[in-house]
């Protein structure tokens, strides 16, 4: 007679071993796909704020060729094309899962973020990783049909290239971070719409995101520069259009490098107090 | 026996519907100010929002300073006029904004079912706090501009300014209620109402006539943002000559208001009805 063999638990954990943490990534455009109204809401966003902002600075600028603040008529557009890209495309995707913190601690679900058999500050990097990638998708889906319609004019080097693409790399690192740590706010405050509000104000106005910087009054950019939103935006566009030089591009990615470190620690840091005084609303 | 007590509950008393609106949104405040540091953060808000918007037309103004004859005083009172009317709409009708929350949330189903105008459910539900910062950029942005501004103020022109302020508001309610009926019927298409407000704070504070023609004719005869702030101020500076299409458009921004409107409402109540059978 022959014993039964234990039944062997299924699922897709035993497939490869271990949970493959990395399917996370695809959480937030599976998530965005299944509501059609939303991408081709972003399309229409994105494409008409680009046009307005091509057509706003052409009509500053007029038929001259004069540069302001060290910004040719090319220059701006292509900054501010690829900065509404970069900045709108973030902003429109912001809580498309609906995975944030702030609504998990609301209806109370956040609990499960914690019994899973995956830590999760783990799960929310994964599903970061795959929000930049689909943000990034957007990005080079625009820049294709900017360069190619010359909207946006190519970088000046294929070093000014190698470096605008590092420094959006690092760029992307200190925008999930400074993401992370607003919304691990509301372990503490329950509604973080204030806080989260106030950072997306200093985001704007200080990422580029808005005007480019070089605009802003001299004291405004210097201090502007140095702070973490500047690394999200500035930095790599102001790199991509050649307005700082592949040559000085050192200190920007040292810096922008810096900054991913820091706020990776703090934000470290906030997890670890934050599971330890998580309060479940209504369990 | 005694089974008739029990069988008729009494008939609910008559509210009426303003009574009914100050009702609930005196209990929204006070859910609102039980958490103060998120009440200060609300009003803080709504002032840096509008900062960003002065900001960058302040910032584009000292760049690049001739816009078409338009002079600093002048510029701001098109933005002025628009961010008072912008602060208005976000203190009675701005919880709009928050239709997608609601629908997520469950409350907008419940609001279908109570015997009360789901519009005025949701104008009320929650206290527009921020509006409060909203007002108060707009107020200071007014005031400077009027002392830069060298006009004549006749009993005419003051009630001409402030027609154009409360249509700018009316305006705004007209679009965002178009956005809303959109939203009811495509979920997740929401961001609408960020362009909206985007592109009103960034492109309507400029002269018109800076833009390229298909710019002013979407502003003009597509997303009206023009008679929100441009056509009222060309007529109270003295620019009505070099306003495009038709000089006559300076005084069309009260019936551009209603038409936005009427076809507003009617889009939400396709929407709503669309929503009732589908949701």
């Amino acid at each position: 007679m022959t014993l039964p063999s234990p039944a062997r638990p299924v699922g897709p954990s035993t497939a490869a071993g271990r949970p493959r943490a990395f399917r996370l990534a695809f959480l937030v455009p599976r998530t965005e796909w299944a509501y059609k109204p939303r991408i081709v809401a972003t399309t229409f966003v994105i494409v008409t704020q680009v046009f307005l902002y091509v057509l706003l600075w052409r009509a500053l600028y007029g038929e001259g060729s004069q540069t302001v603040v060290g910004l040719d008529a090319s220059q701006a557009i292509t900054y501010s094309v690829l900065a509404t890209l970069m900045g709108t495309g973030r902003v429109v995707l912001e809580g498309a899962s609906q995975e944030t913190a702030q609504s998990k601690i609301r209806d109370g679900s956040v609990v499960f973020w914690f019994v899973r058999p995956l830590a999760a500050r783990r799960y929310c990097a994964w599903r970061g990783v795959g929000e930049g990638l689909y943000a990034t998708a957007w990005l080079c889906a625009g820049l294709a049909i900017g360069l190619a319609t010359g909207l946006v004019s190519a970088p000046p080097t294929w070093t000014a290239t190698a470096v605008a693409v590092l420094s959006y790399a690092l760029g992307q690192v200190v925008f999930y971070q400074i993401g992370l740590l607003v919304d691990l706010t509301s372990f503490w405050t329950i509604t973080s719409f204030g806080v989260n509000r106030l950072v997306a104000f200093a985001q704007l106005l200080l990422s580029g995101g808005l005007v480019p910087l070089w605009f802003f009054p001299d004291w405004f950019r210097m201090v502007g520069e140095h702070l973490p939103f500047a690394a999200t935006i500035h930095v790599p566009v102001s790199l991509y259009t050649g307005r700082i030089a592949a040559a000085d591009a050192g200190w920007f990615l040292a810096e922008q490098a810096l900054w991913g470190v820091l706020l990776t620690l703090a934000g470290r840091f906030m997890w670890h107090r934050a599971a330890r005084r998580l309060l479940v609303l209504g369990g | 026996m005694s089974t008739k007590t029990s069988a008729a509950p009494t008939p609910a008393v008559p509210v009426g519907r303003l009574r009914l609106a100050t009702v609930i949104l005196r209990a929204g405040l006070r859910s609102q100010l039980a958490n103060r540091a998120d009440f200060a953060m609300a009003v803080a808000n709504g002032v840096t929002y509008q900062i960003t918007v002065v900001l960058f037309a302040t910032v584009i103004f000292s760049r690049f300073p001739a816009l078409d004859g338009w002079e600093l005083g002048e510029i701001l009172l098109v933005s002025s006029i628009r961010m008072v009317g912008h602060g208005l709409y976000m203190l009675f009708f701005g919880n709009l904004g928050l239709i997608p929350h609601l629908l997520r949330e469950g409350r907008f189903d419940a609001f279908r079912t109570r015997p009360a105008p789901t519009l005025l459910q949701v104008f009320t539900y929650e206290a527009p706090v921020n509006a409060l910062g909203d007002l108060v950029v707009a107020a200071v942005s007014l005031s400077v501009c009027l002392s830069l501004l060298d006009i004549e103020w006749s009993v005419g022109a003051v009630l001409f300014l402030i027609l154009a302020m409360v249509c700018a508001t009316v305006i705004e309610l007209g679009l965002n209620l178009h956005i809303a009926a959109l939203v009811l019927r495509f979920r997740g298409s929401e961001s609408l109402f960020f362009w909206l407000d985007n592109t009103a704070g960034t492109f309507g504070n400029y002269p018109l006539s800076v833009f390229p023609t298909i710019l002013q004719t979407v502003f003009t005869f597509g997303v009206p943002i023009a008679f929100a702030g441009y056509y009222p101020a060309a007529w109270l500076t003295g620019h009505t000559d070099t306003v495009p299409f038709s000089q006559a458009l300076v005084y069309a921004f009260p019936l551009v208001a209603l038409a936005v409107t009427a076809l507003g409402l009617a889009a939400w109540r396709r929407g709503l009805a669309w929503y009732s059978r589908n949701g």
